[in-house]
């Protein structure tokens, strides 16, 4: 019970941490030169033209009242109109965000899956030559950037081995599923268009794994050091000296702890990547959000950047929770500090 | 052994997808990319990428030929009045929206002033001289102008007629009185109009996909392609990997060059080059801020300057710029010589301007713009020459948008602003007006600051002569004038460069190209899906 008011407390200083961020965000965006109406409306619109549209974006005002009308709005729900797009930013997020945490979902996946099993096996194997061969391919991993992966893997799996779409979410021709949750794959499943489930996971596996290459290469060195160093501890002689089943003795003593180091970290790699997939994106020519707060940045599209920036800490903010969560699942001492600290 | 399974249950899973998926095809499409965002409603969207759209979708009253001249298209005569204010057109009967509805002058009526209400989009082009318009019946429509305006029907290719109904059933809550949005939220992802194609599906930041539309009044040749794919820009490998898998008909122009040269080595795969007429690169000189505010000083810098390296070199294609406008604009003075690149030459003027002999006290501002990385090679290129000569010059790299802000004046306009522009319709005039004209000092289209009062007079009185010779004449005479003027270091007339599969698709642009015939098109018009053909049987 103390865990849970522990994880309610984390999450009340939380949104406090994002409204500090909506405030500061808001500043910053705000007083970036460039009038963001002219730029909407291109050099050539006339001046009423862009007047009328800075009142309808109420630009004509002082910046704490537009703070205010800001966040009035937002928590109606109503995050305004992209300069860019010029659609209600809560349908252009509805669309990309969806569409990238497709992404990041697999990513994740392999990043878990790829990373954390060859550091097991670098572990196991620790200084024979299969564990230099997983270092070398770790570091290549993670001094490779994501979209240089992306470029190869394109290059590779869709031009000299075509097996995988170049570009895009789903193949022409083939219909997306009705929107219930706006992903692809989840809403194909449930409304048993299988074929548009499974195109969509095959548009999304090579950026997935372009950007889970640096991840897992990370996750697998972690893991790696962290089981070697832990397989010394004298918790682990003891139980081997009590005769425990080496088995038991390595997945119960041996891995859980180990992977509290690598897990943190992945699940921070994670979030970041809904800012930071933009280049991968472009690459695969997906239509996500990292690529929409890009795009937004570079036209000052103030109130999409604004929500672009909100959404990235709340995923942090959410990271962050359920890396405590993992943890405490994980390690009993964490659970213990955590009921202390209540 | 956990691993192993892992990795085995992936390889299954993939052998399994690759047995299930099957990739849908559209055999008969031509699909290109441009920068995004596409703006498809004809009232918000003048940029590259939108023009493609557009001219596809809807359908103006004339119609540009690939000589710079229109031709009937909506409209099949008109007629204007003596004093050239009062335009009066006569519709094509029989043509049908995409609703299936009849386009009559109401519409045009409509679209007008929707057009010039929103103030977006190539509103600017017309709200300086319509007055008002009117349906005089069913298929008449006329345009008063509050003052004449001689290459009218040169600048109504950007009129596109929008079917009044259709947009009235759509309208939702805006700024625009009892019209709404005036339809605008609908139009970002369908369309309303008469073209040859039809919006099939617009995926934001992805693609617009558009239909034949087989009702097209003006009918269709075999093998015009059923479907026309309008897809944002990718990486330049993305690119190479769509064009060699025949999933990209004709590329963007904005690759870099060793990708078009990668491209031309593909089997089936051309690379042309044209200048496409209304673009050329300007190093832009403030008149009105010294040194550059000496006419020897400005001549001095334009003979320091070599400009067959940019035409050659930098912008590969180019044509090295003859005078202010670009030489495939119709109107352009074919009697003005390039620049030469002259050291002596720049010498001997530099020693008659009043700033000879103190040149160190003098040093020379030059912006570039961030987002045409070229631009740097341009810039260094000039330090270089100039200091040959004894000018020192200094470089800022700046985002266009910072350069707009310089522009608005004098102060804080540099000497130098180097800045591409593009013709707003296909004649000098429009180009002369925004360059040159004292009405567009403050933006970034005449960081000259010229402000010379018989060039504004000229112009005016250019503009307003209906005749095309005698307007033509009045041009050549302006452009002559500001040679002397010198306000200007014209580099290049910009080439554009794409890629195309010859194998399987008839381009008529690359056609022209290959005859050697001049391209004077509007933005937008060299992608005309109607007049191309594919043949899907040769596809490979």
């Amino acid at each position: 019970m103390s865990m849970w008011v522990y994880i309610i407390k984390r999450i009340i200083y939380s949104i406090g941490v994002l409204f500090g961020v909506s405030i500061l965000i808001f500043i910053i965006s705000n007083i970036v030169p460039g009038d963001p109406a002219r730029i909407a409306l291109g050099p050539r619109a006339p001046d009423w033209a862009v007047k009328r549209l800075r009142k309808e974006m109420n630009l004509d005002k002082p910046i704490v009242e537009r703070y205010f009308l800001w966040l009035g709005n937002l928590l109606k729900g109503d995050l305004g109109e992209s300069l860019r797009s010029r659609r209600p930013i809560t349908k252009d997020i509805s669309e990309y965000l969806p569409a990238s945490l497709e992404i990041i979902a697999l990513s994740a996946f392999f990043m878990a899956t790829i990373g954390i099993n060859l550091g097991r096996l670098s572990a196991r194997f620790s200084d024979t030559w299969l564990d230099g061969v997983i270092r070398i391919v770790s570091y290549i991993g993670i001094v490779t950037p994501a979209f240089v992966w992306a470029i190869l893997f394109a290059l590779i799996f869709s031009y000299l081995i075509p097996i995988f779409p170049t570009t895009g979410r789903i193949s022409p021709g083939i219909t997306p599923p009705p929107r219930i949750t706006g992903s692809y794959i989840i809403d194909g499943l449930l409304t048993g268009n299988f074929k548009a489930a499974f195109d969509t996971l095959w548009h999304i596996i090579l950026p997935a794994l372009a950007l889970s290459m640096g991840g897992a290469a990370q996750a697998a060195r972690m893991t790696r050091a962290s089981m070697v160093d832990n397989a010394e501890k004298d918790y682990i002689l003891a139980a081997k000296a009590y005769g425990i089943p080496y088995k038991l003795i390595y997945k119960k003593l041996l891995l859980k702890p180990s992977l509290i180091a690598p897990i943190s970290i992945m699940a921070l790699d994670i979030a970041a990547l809904l800012g930071n997939a933009f280049l991968v994106e472009l690459v695969f020519l997906y239509p996500g959000f990292s690529r929409y707060g890009v795009e937004a940045m570079l036209h000052k599209d103030l109130f999409a950047i604004i929500s672009v920036v909100l959404i990235i800490g709340v995923a942090y903010t959410v990271a962050n929770v359920v890396i405590d969560i993992i943890i405490a699942y994980l390690d009993p001492r964490a659970r213990m500090g955590a009921e202390q600290n209540v | 052994m956990y691993s192993k399974s892992i990795f085995r249950k992936l390889l299954v899973g993939t052998l399994i997808f690759v047995s299930i998926i099957i990739f849908a095809k559209y055999e008969s499409i031509i699909r290109t990319t441009e920068d995004w965002p596409t703006y498809i409603d004809p009232a918000v969207g003048s940029d590259f990428s939108d023009c493609i759209a557009i001219v596809n979708l809807y359908d103006s009253l004339v119609f540009p030929n690939h000589d710079g001249t229109v031709r009937p298209h909506l409209a099949t005569h008109w007629k204007v009045s003596p004093d050239g204010k009062v335009w009066t057109f006569y519709l094509r009967k029989g043509v049908k929206f995409h609703s299936g509805r009849e386009l009559t002058a109401e519409d045009v009526v409509f679209s007008t002033k929707r057009l010039l209400t929103m103030g977006e989009g190539f509103a600017y082009l017309f709200e300086p001289f319509i007055e008002d318009v009117v349906a005089l019946d069913k298929y008449t429509v006329q345009f008063g102008l509050k003052k004449p305006c001689g290459p009218f029907l040169s600048m109504l290719v950007r009129l596109y007629i929008l079917d009044k109904e259709e947009v009235l059933k759509h309208i939702q809550s805006g700024p625009y009185g009892k019209y709404g949005d005036y339809g605008r939220k609908w139009l970002l992802e369908h369309d309303a109009g008469s073209g040859p194609y039809m919006v099939e599906e617009v995926k934001m930041e992805e693609y617009v996909l558009m239909k034949k539309f087989d009702d097209w009044w003006g009918g269709w040749e075999p093998n015009a392609p059923e479907y026309f794919k309008e897809m944002a820009t990718a990486d330049p490998v993305t690119i190479r990997t769509l064009v060699a898998k025949r999933e990209l008909e004709i590329t963007d122009e904005l690759q870099p060059m060793e990708s078009y040269e990668a491209m031309a080595k593909i089997p089936g795969v051309k690379v042309i080059r044209f200048v496409p007429g209304g673009m050329n690169l300007n190093v832009m000189m403030n008149t009105k801020k010294p040194p550059t505010d000496d006419v020897h000083f400005r001549r001095a810098l334009a003979y320091a300057t070599d400009y067959e390296t940019v035409a050659k070199k930098i912008f590969p294609g180019s044509l090295v710029a003859r005078g202010p406008v670009p030489q495939t604009l119709p109107g352009h003075d074919p009697t003005i010589k390039p620049w030469e690149f002259n050291l002596e030459k720049a010498r001997e003027e530099l020693k008659k301007s009043k700033y000879w002999g103190k040149l160190d006290k003098y040093p020379v501002t030059l912006s570039w713009c961030a987002e045409v990385p070229e631009e740097e090679k341009i810039a260094l290129m000039l330090q270089a020459n100039f200091a040959k000569i004894g000018v020192k010059l200094e470089i800022t790299r700046k985002p266009f948008g910072s350069m707009i802000a310089d522009a608005q004046s004098i102060e804080t306009t540099p000497n130098l602003s180097l800045i591409f522009v593009a013709a707003h319709y296909m004649e000098a005039g429009g180009m002369l007006a925004t360059r040159y004209h004292s009405k567009s000092t403050g933006t970034w289209e005449q960081c000259e600051w010229l402000m010379d009062p018989e060039i504004d007079r000229m112009i005016e009185d250019a503009l307003a002569t209906v005749d095309r010779e005698e307007r033509f004449k009045k041009y050549y005479a302006i452009q002559r004038r500001l040679v002397e003027l010198c306000p200007t270091i014209w580099l290049i007339d910009r080439a554009e460069t794409r890629a195309y599969q010859a194998e399987y698709v008839y381009w008529p642009v690359a056609e022209w190209v290959k005859k050697g015939e001049k391209i004077a098109l509007p933005l937008g018009y060299g992608l005309y899906a109607h007049d191309m053909k594919v043949f899907p049987e040769k596809r490979k």
